[in-house]
């Protein structure tokens, strides 16, 4: 890994993000207008029912979690498009540059962006509902570098993909990682789910994440053991993620993929 | 005997049942200028998508700088310059910026100096702030050389780096290659299908067809292969008679009012056939020699192609 090529490809984004309206709605708009009508609708259930601001905890706090995988992973899989969409790929991967060290331009790239849009949204959810993310304490770090580390296993395996199988499965790097979004239980305890379908959550560390966000907020303490499984889940994950990066990238020099995307 | 810069041995690529490189062999020299020619399909551009290491061959093997392509891919690249007309760069980032990009992915921490100056040298100076996506396709073309040559790169691979340059730029940018190639002995695999431009500025040329190198030769000794000339005459006398000489030194190929007439006749017989006119009476008022040049080897090598069937 070469700093100054991470460097570079940290800058073509950050350049790029300057000018860029798509990038901006992406980062600010999109996560701003989800707050406010999650917020709005849900004070209108839980008014309701009468039990408000436990349920406005979870909720935000998980939209607002949400975003950690959502904006990450995405950042990692459109940053490959962006240089497919204006035909720079062979340029970028006749230089030096390596597959790896692109991924973690993104992935740092990806991390300063969740944090602008982290700090916009916890500002507007305290201002407008009250919602204080720093209310889960010194635990939101370990939330927060969990649902980073999915994010980029989820990241890398579908930038993996698109570089394999072409441009026809673009749509994967804003859409595929929206299966986990349900089995994630970002929204409800995961007990609302069909009992398969939980045997199934508990293999994802957001299950873990969320679980154990709704456990500190409703006063439970901290959830220890949601921790360590979504540690030990991350880890396995980020090794599968770089093994089958390096085998779909192989498989793209050996079948010509990686160099039909300069032409699709 | 010179140093190989890149050297190329029995390099296979086969996509399925697609052959598209047949165990080509070649070699390019330190300050060696190559021009590799082929029609559309011929395996061009998948061998230079394998030379960057960007395809994997099938067989074979490429040693870049004495080094195994394999093994040093990106030790290698960081001595290996590329540009190709039908590749771009961030479209919303000016120019300096992705010049300044491309050069942190060379390894440059401050490549500022450089982008000047070769911004300079292929008169762009002013061009710096605007965006990429705004520039016309020629400033474009002299970009991407831009970006290729930033980190002084030992071998550069072109593929039709003078596209869409009107004839100045073209040509000065031709002769800049020229001056890098002489202070620097820098190598150079040159794709174009400008054969006018690539007789000039190639010292050997390398055909393909079916992914297979038909010729690998100096434009000079290749164009030798052509034996007919074309040669056009007006002339003051009887067209029939202008006829029947033709007939028997070449072949007709046409005649028209008022007495004008084209022949293909071999180059070595085109003493003999004015020689004929001269004896017949006939006045020869006008007599044009188009001698072939790289364009009818490339159509020849071509032309053979679409007669014979495609071998894989």
């Amino acid at each position: 890994m070469n700093p100054t090529r991470i460097k570079g490809v940290i800058l073509e984004h950050l350049y790029h993000l300057r000018r860029s309206i798509e990038d901006i709605t992406d980062t600010f708009f999109w996560p701003t207008m989800d707050l406010i009508i999650w917020g709005l609708m849900t004070t209108y259930f839980a008014g309701l029912s009468g039990t408000l601001p436990q349920i406005i905890t979870f909720l935000i706090g998980g939209l607002l979690l949400w975003n950690v995988v959502w904006r990450v992973q995405q950042d990692i899989s459109i940053a490959l498009l962006r240089d497919v969409w204006n035909r720079n790929i062979i340029n970028l991967f006749s230089t030096p540059l390596s597959p790896w060290e692109f991924l973690a331009g993104t992935i740092f790239l990806g991390m300063i962006k969740i944090l602008l849009t982290m700090g916009l949204v916890s500002l507007l959810a305290w201002i407008l509902w009250a919602f204080d993310i720093f209310r889960l304490g010194l635990v939101l770090i370990p939330f927060f570098a969990n649902l980073m580390f999915f994010a980029w296993s989820a990241g890398i395996v579908i930038t993996g993909l698109i570089i394999r199988f072409g441009m026809r499965i673009q749509s994967f790097a804003w859409s595929l990682i929206l299966l986990a979004h349900p089995l994630s239980a970002v929204f409800y305890p995961l007990a609302t789910l069909p009992p398969a379908l939980q045997t199934v959550a508990w293999f994802l560390p957001t299950a873990h994440i969320f679980e154990g966000m709704r456990q500190v907020l409703a006063g439970g303490g901290l959830p220890g053991e949601h921790l360590a499984w979504a540690m030990a889940l991350n880890v396995f994950y980020l090794a599968g993620a770089v093994f089958f990066f390096n085998s779909l990238f192989e498989q793209a020099r050996v079948n010509g993929a990686l160099t039909r995307l300069a032409g699709e | 005997m010179a140093e190989n810069t890149l050297e190329v041995s029995g390099l296979t690529k086969r996509f399925g049942k697609v052959l598209a490189v047949d165990h080509i062999t070649f070699a390019v020299q330190a300050g060696e200028i190559v021009g590799l020619l082929g029609p559309n399909g011929a395996g061009k551009t998948t061998t230079i998508n394998m030379l960057l290491g960007l395809i994997k061959p099938s067989a074979g093997s490429i040693f870049v700088f004495g080094k195994d392509l394999q093994k040093a891919r990106r030790g290698i690249l960081e001595r290996v310059g590329f540009s190709s007309a039908y590749t771009s760069m961030q479209s919303r980032l000016s120019v300096w910026e992705n010049l300044l990009v491309f050069g942190h992915y060379y390894g440059l921490p401050r490549p500022q100096e450089k982008i000047r100056g070769l911004l300079s040298e292929f008169a762009m100076d002013g061009l710096g702030q605007r965006l990429y996506g705004a520039l016309s396709s020629g400033q474009r073309t002299r970009i991407n050389l831009v970006r290729a040559l930033l980190h002084d790169p030992q071998l550069l691979l072109l593929d039709e780096p003078t596209a869409s340059l009107d004839p100045d730029i073209a040509s000065r940018v031709r002769q800049f290659l020229f001056s890098i190639r002489d202070k620097r002995k820098i190598s150079m695999l040159y794709t174009s299908h400008n054969m006018e431009e690539v007789a000039q500025m190639c010292d050997r040329i390398i055909f393909l067809h079916h992914g297979r190198i038909v010729a690998n030769d100096t434009p000079l000794a290749l164009t030798k292969t052509i034996e007919l000339s074309v040669l056009s005459l007006r002339f003051d006398g009887s067209p029939q008679a202008a006829q029947k000489i033709v007939a028997e030194k070449g072949s007709l190929l046409e005649i028209r009012p008022p007495n004008i007439l084209t022949a293909e006749v071999s180059t070595d017989r085109i003493g003999e056939l004015l020689t004929a006119f001269a004896k017949s009476g006939i006045t020869l008022i006008e007599v044009d020699i188009t001698n072939p040049d790289l364009e009818d080897v490339f159509l020849k090598f071509a032309r053979k192609g679409q007669d014979e069937p495609d071998p894989h």
